[in-house]
């Protein structure tokens, strides 16, 4: 048997027993003569005694034990003296220390100066009933005094490198002598370890009585199958019966406490129906399947569908469990405090019967303490109440915490918020009493002075009120000066718990939900391949489509992440086909109650929810297969055109194009009366990139082209770019110079390329100047032959120190010179963003 | 095959890859390499200093953030800060000096913004190739953390 599973079963009942004694010696202190609470304390020591010591944890043992003599001793005198109730408190508390360490699979700590301290005399020795250690010779030696006295299962000490089998020996029907046989047997295990006790004992074996069978508890550090071994090999020993191998006193080192909650038998009584009339019901649906009944099919499918509700609202009360559960600990920890701050404060908790989800209380325990102590330290004065109140209210419980003491004060509030800096003075005279009250809530409130030892320890009114938020729920604060003060809770009466997957994309964690996501994917990056502008790869032999959910997201181009020679590609499915969606890495799993976000996140198409992480971070959950739906559409229309520009309407993306277009007819023109050929453009382009791609769309960074650039000067400042390739600057320098031009190092082509790109920009910025009613001049041209992604530098230096996106007007023009000398260019106008604006409104776009 | 560095942007990685930034103008380059470990990183930066406001974002516009940035994403993967070591590229200015005053000598003040932020990070500079008017093309070498400096107009190639 799983000693693990003893383990989780000791653990919890262990805390039920002591949270029932905190309770019980509470209430005892307010009535020592109830004599029946001590016998229910008794019983309840005891317990804990029986249990430690089967489980081997003697320290825990020994403490129960020692308190278990206290209270018999108080049980007989009539009642429990003060004295003893804080040295039982503090027992309880060293119990509890024990469990813990039990809980961290961590060796029990030393309680012995706890156990020497003694107050009361009627302290008992210690030592567990431990049979004495008797050699096996001495037996059969018939010493009388040398008994071997059957013990209690329980009282069996365990030692370490030992294990303590329950052995059970069948002798052959016809052996003869067989009390004799049996005292020899018991000899032969004694020379390999040490018999604790056995059945029929030694005084029986010695009376020659009958048996069949002896049964003896055996501590030894041989294994299992050598003992059994040992005593198959003994002559006339028929069957040999390990009969449960359940001590040992290393527990499975790691073995995670197995959560247990305790369920009404009703409740399983009814899932046991429901699962056989579920299971009636799919015969039913089958055989109508397989006879192709459509009749009978309808009827059972409302049966089945009804059944099945029954069973998710079934399972769903499992869930549920009494407030009671975690208010537990209240009434000691109220009186505690009270004690502690001199205070007298009565507690009471009333609805504890209410049933609250499992999550929910789990999350709830440490915030409600947190609520009682801040009533007892801050509320009460010097007397007073404090009530915890639980009800239920259609979908919600309402929890609220009270107290009757000296209230807040919304004014003092105010005051101290605006002296903290937290708030201005305005800002605080416009908040409401309630919002006032909520002060409190703000995370750097309550400064280190005031928070006392007892309450404000690592758990602070923002952290409450983030808790109940977290769980989908609210905290409202009622308070007047005088008349106490009130924490009111409401609560969901479920959570759902969704289940996630966690990936990195663009620099974020983005937690997807399991039930979009078919398989996660590590592959090479080589293997996602491009064609025609789409992204795929393969995947059993089929060609999957890849989109990056980073494009999805609208944060293509922000990864920062490390890149390494894999991409990971998340599974998962659109309009029936498989599809992946590229991420950055794989993060993990998680379990996790999301919350739907209110306005205006909910208008946000692929946002489905958010979550909170450990650390206060917040992490939301994307549902991809309205963003696919989005992105496949964006795809259709091709334009081209990659992100928004500050709001940039396809309006204002025509008409700027236009205007663009009409200054470009002009420099086309200065340029064709400049070569005497014709020269023509192309359609403009508006394009809107991150900074980094821009060198690519100039025909690729590493591209050798002659390059003008100017700025225009004037109230729209912007810049002009204007790049050749080679052969184009070369034979656009022959054509206006009259000669073979072959470099563009000397001075003559230089000048010759500058004073082109001056004609171009001047007509081009007039013809804009006049649409706009403004003067646009251009400035002094810069010249340089290098790398396209060199040249478009200092351009983007403003742009950069202004944001992270680039817009630009490109325009190609071109023509023949002559002898089939073809000339082309390319045109940009990259205007500052910030003068962008005006521009459109200007030129009335 | 060489991973693309555009500007702004940076990547970090170890042996055997191979990042490239190219056509950098009064841009510069900022390598980080840990030669044990073959991890290093690459950036492509475009403004000096840092930047002024908002939030440290996963940016390389900047060269003093892009510096900062590279650094901890290397020590995330477990190189080890006493052995970075950092090379510079670029800085030129591409244009003659009369036009674009605001930009003028942007590339040497990147540079020494880039000197600056690395001895502040305690990183020493080993080997830099700056200034001048032409274009350059670098190509880091993370299997031998050569910083390799091609420039097309020259046809010069200078291994750093």
């Amino acid at each position: 048997m799983d000693m693990s599973q003893y383990r989780a079963l000791f653990l919890s009942e262990a805390r039920e027993h002591l949270d029932q004694m905190n309770q019980l010696v509470v209430a005892l202190e307010r009535e020592p003569g109830d004599t029946e609470a001590v016998n229910a304390l008794f019983r309840e020591a005891h317990s804990i005694k029986g249990m430690a010591a089967t489980m081997g944890f003697e320290q825990t043992a020994q403490l129960a034990h020692q308190l278990e003599d206290t209270l018999d001793h108080c049980r007989k005198s009539g009642g429990l003296p003060v004295a003893v109730a804080d040295r039982l408190l503090d027992a309880i508390d060293l119990l509890e220390g024990l469990v813990d360490d039990i809980a961290a699979d961590l060796p029990e700590r030393d309680i012995s100066a706890f156990l020497a301290d003694v107050v009361e005399p009627a302290v008992l020795a210690v030592a567990p009933k431990d049979p004495p250690d008797l050699p096996l010779d001495a037996l059969i030696e018939i010493d009388e005094e040398l008994v071997l006295t059957p013990v209690e299962e329980e009282d069996i000490e365990v030692l370490p490198e030992t294990e303590v089998f329950q052995i059970s020996v069948t002798l052959a029907p016809d052996v003869a002598m067989p009390a004799a046989r049996g005292l020899l047997l018991l000899r032969e295990l004694g020379k390999h370890g040490e018999i604790v006790s056995s059945t029929p004992d030694k005084d029986a074996l010695l009376t020659g009585q009958v048996f069949e069978q002896i049964s003896a508890w055996f501590r030894t550090s041989l294994q299992r199958d050598h003992v059994r071994e040992l005593l198959l090999a003994f002559p006339d020993a028929a069957e040999v019966v390990f009969v449960e191998d359940r001590r040992s006193p290393k527990s499975t080192p790691g073995a995670e406490a197995a959560r247990t909650v305790r369920v009404r038998t009703d409740l399983l009584d009814r899932f046991v129906n429901l699962a056989g009339e579920l299971i009636t019901q799919r015969h039913v649906l089958q055989s109508c399947a397989r006879e192709r009944d459509w009749t009978t099919l309808d009827p059972a499918l409302e049966r089945t569908e009804r059944l099945v509700r029954d069973l998710h609202h079934h399972v769903l009360r499992t869930r549920l469990m009494p407030l009671e559960t975690i208010a537990g600990r209240l009434p000691r920890i109220v009186r505690d405090l009270g004690r502690k701050t001199g205070k007298r404060v009565t507690f009471h908790l009333i609805g504890g019967e209410v049933g609250l989800d499992r999550v929910i209380l789990d999350e709830l325990a440490d915030p409600l303490v947190h609520l009682v102590r801040n009533a007892v330290d801050h509320g009460i004065r010097d007397c007073g109440e404090v009530i915890v109140k639980a009800r239920r209210e259609r979908d919600l419980v309402l929890v609220e915490v009270s107290d009757d003491g000296v209230g807040m004060d919304p004014a003092t509030l105010r005051a101290k918020a605006v002296q903290k800096g937290l708030l201005t003075q305005t800002q605080a005279d416009a908040l409401s009493e309630r919002e006032a009250l909520l002060l409190v809530c703000r995370p750097g409130f309550s400064t280190a002075a005031e928070v006392t030892e007892t309450s404000g320890r690592g758990v602070g009114m923002d952290v409450v009120k983030a808790a109940v938020e977290n769980l989908g729920g609210n905290l409202e604060i009622d308070s007047a000066p005088g008349q106490g003060t009130c924490f009111r809770l409401k609560l969901p009466l479920s959570i759902a718990i969704i289940k996630l997957v966690l990936v990195r994309c663009a620099g974020l964690p983005v937690a997807l939900p399991v039930t979009r996501v078919q398989r996660i994917i590590e592959i090479p990056r080589n293997q996602v391949e491009s064609q025609e502008g789409v992204l795929f790869f393969s995947l059993d032999g089929a060609r999957v489509p890849v989109v990056p959910l980073a494009g999805l997201l609208g944060r293509l181009g922000q990864s920062a992440d490390p890149v390494g020679p894999e991409t990971c590609i998340v599974l998962t499915e659109w309009q029936g086909a498989p599809l992946g969606l590229q991420v950055d890495g794989f993060i993990g799993h998680r379990d996790a109650f999301v919350k739907n976000l209110g306005f205006p996140f909910d208008q946000m198409v692929g946002l489905s929810g958010a979550t909170i992480e450990g650390d206060g971070s917040v992490l939301f959950v994307v549902d991809p297969q309205p963003l696919l739906a989005a992105w496949s559409t964006d795809v259709q229309t091709g334009t081209g055109e990659t992100m928004p520009f500050q709001q940039l309407s396809e309006i204002q993306r025509d008409a700027f194009k236009e205007v663009s277009n009409i200054g470009m007819g002009h420099a086309a023109t200065a340029l064709s009366q400049l070569v005497g050929k014709r020269i023509e453009i192309y359609v403009p382009r508006v394009l809107v990139l991150p900074l980094a791609e821009v060198p690519e769309r100039l025909g690729g960074a590493e591209k050798l082209m002659a390059g003008i650039v100017l700025r225009i000067e004037g109230e729209t400042p912007g810049s002009i770019m204007l790049l050749f390739p080679e052969e184009s600057a070369c034979r656009l320098c022959s054509a206006l110079l009259g000669e073979e031009v072959t470099s563009l190092e000397t001075q003559e082509t230089v000048s010759t390329l500058k004073e082109v790109g001056n004609i171009l920009s001047s007509a081009y910025l007039n013809a804009l100047g006049s649409l706009i009613g403004k003067t646009l001049l251009p400035s002094i041209p810069g010249f340089a032959y290098d790398m396209a992604g060199a040249l478009v530098d200092a351009l983007l230096i403003d742009l950069g120190r202004q944001g992270e996106l680039a817009l630009m007007v490109e325009t190609e023009f071109g023509g023949e010179l002559g002898q089939g000398h073809k000339v082309r260019g390319h045109f940009f106008l990259i205007p500052d963003p910030e003068t962008f604006e005006s521009f459109l409104q200007e030129a009335q776009i | 095959m060489a991973w693309r560095v555009g500007i702004a942007e940076y990547r970090v990685g170890c042996r055997p890859e191979i990042f490239k930034a190219a056509g950098l103008g009064s841009c510069l380059a900022v390598s980080l390499y840990d030669g044990e470990l073959g991890l290093g990183g690459l950036a492509h930066t475009l403004l000096p200093g840092r930047r002024q406001e908002g939030p440290l974002v996963g940016s390389a516009k900047y060269v003093v953030d892009a510096i900062c940035l590279m650094r901890q994403a290397l020590l995330d993967d477990g190189a080890q800060a006493s052995r970075l070591v950092a090379k510079l590229a670029g800085g030129a200015n591409m244009f003659e000096v009369e036009f674009l005053s605001q930009v003028d000598g942007i590339g040497a003040r990147s540079a020494h913004s880039a000197r600056a932020a690395l001895i502040e990070q305690g990183i020493p500079l080993v080997a830099e190739d700056i200034g001048g008017n032409r274009g350059r093309t670098v190509e880091f070498d993370l299997a031998t953390g050569q910083l390799i400096v091609y420039c097309a107009r020259d046809r010069s190639t200078l291994r750093l």
